[in-house]
């Protein structure tokens, strides 16, 4: 179980990769017709690329962590075939007001080069 | 130009698009799927992940900026969206010409609050990657 004390800032806690195929877009655009770009990732989906990215490499986590706060800067919108890959960083975690707080860095390269990157700070639960 | 405002865009937040989120992401934390868990919460029933609201955001800057890049988006989930919410997303541009950005439920309360940054809004730009 990663729990608030196995936190390191400056510790890379992994990588995750994926490849922006036509079933992911087809999934994102069931749940949000509107992003049909057709093979252009529609801007919201670099969530989806982050929480998988987050998924993968945190784990176990612990029940019921809370998203608390997200950055995001978009350099390119990859397209449908790009392979990425998410590199988490642990960027500070501190305790305030009695909660554990943990900020993530999320950096998203691909073939094309860096494409976007995060930072996401998680209440956690542990 | 850049507008005033930015376009409104609005989505119910029922289980059906909480669960299709969950597989999207990958991300199946109980408080977003498991009703159970969820009952035992302060919150007494699932909340939706805030990045499914947030999508909001970055549809209404799409319709209002295309796909101009770089483009940056900061923002706090500042209350949970039960499941089985209306929420609405939109935002105002500020005097920095950066835009304040919100998603709000249907009593009008922020869920999601913050600012973005479209390309050529603003003194501030995104950091360029290294």
């Amino acid at each position: 179980m990663i729990t608030y004390e196995t936190f390191s800032p400056g510790q890379v806690m992994g990588s995750s990769e994926a490849v922006l195929d036509t079933a992911k877009l087809q999934a994102w655009r069931a749940l949000f017709p509107e992003d049909d770009f057709g093979g252009e990732m529609p801007h919201g989906m670099v969530a989806a690329i982050a929480m998988r990215a987050y998924a993968e490499v945190l784990q176990p986590r612990p029940p019921g962590n809370v998203h608390a706060a997200q950055h995001f800067d978009l350099f390119r919108l990859p397209r449908a075939g790009e392979r990425l890959t998410t590199t988490i960083t642990c960027l500070e975690k501190e305790i305030r007001k009695g909660r554990f707080r943990v900020t993530l860095g999320m950096d998203t390269v691909g073939s094309e080069g860096p494409a976007f990157r995060g930072r996401m700070t998680v209440l956690w639960a542990a | 130009m850049m507008p005033e405002t930015l376009p409104e865009v609005g989505k119910m937040v029922d289980r059906a698009a909480i669960l299709a989120y969950a597989a999207i992401t990958d991300d199946f934390n109980p408080l977003h799927v498991d009703e159970a868990f969820a009952a035992t919460t302060p919150f007494g029933r699932p909340i939706a992940h805030g990045m499914l609201s947030l999508n909001l955001v970055w549809q209404s800057l799409r319709r209002a900026f295309g796909e101009a890049m770089p483009i940056s988006l900061e923002v706090r989930f500042v209350r949970p969206v039960l499941q089985d919410t209306q929420v609405t997303a939109g935002g105002r541009r500020r005097e920095d010409g950066a835009y304040d950005v919100w998603v709000r439920d249907a009593a009008g309360l922020d869920v999601i609050a913050g600012i973005a940054w479209p390309s050529g809004a603003g003194e501030r730009k995104p950091d360029q990657p290294a």
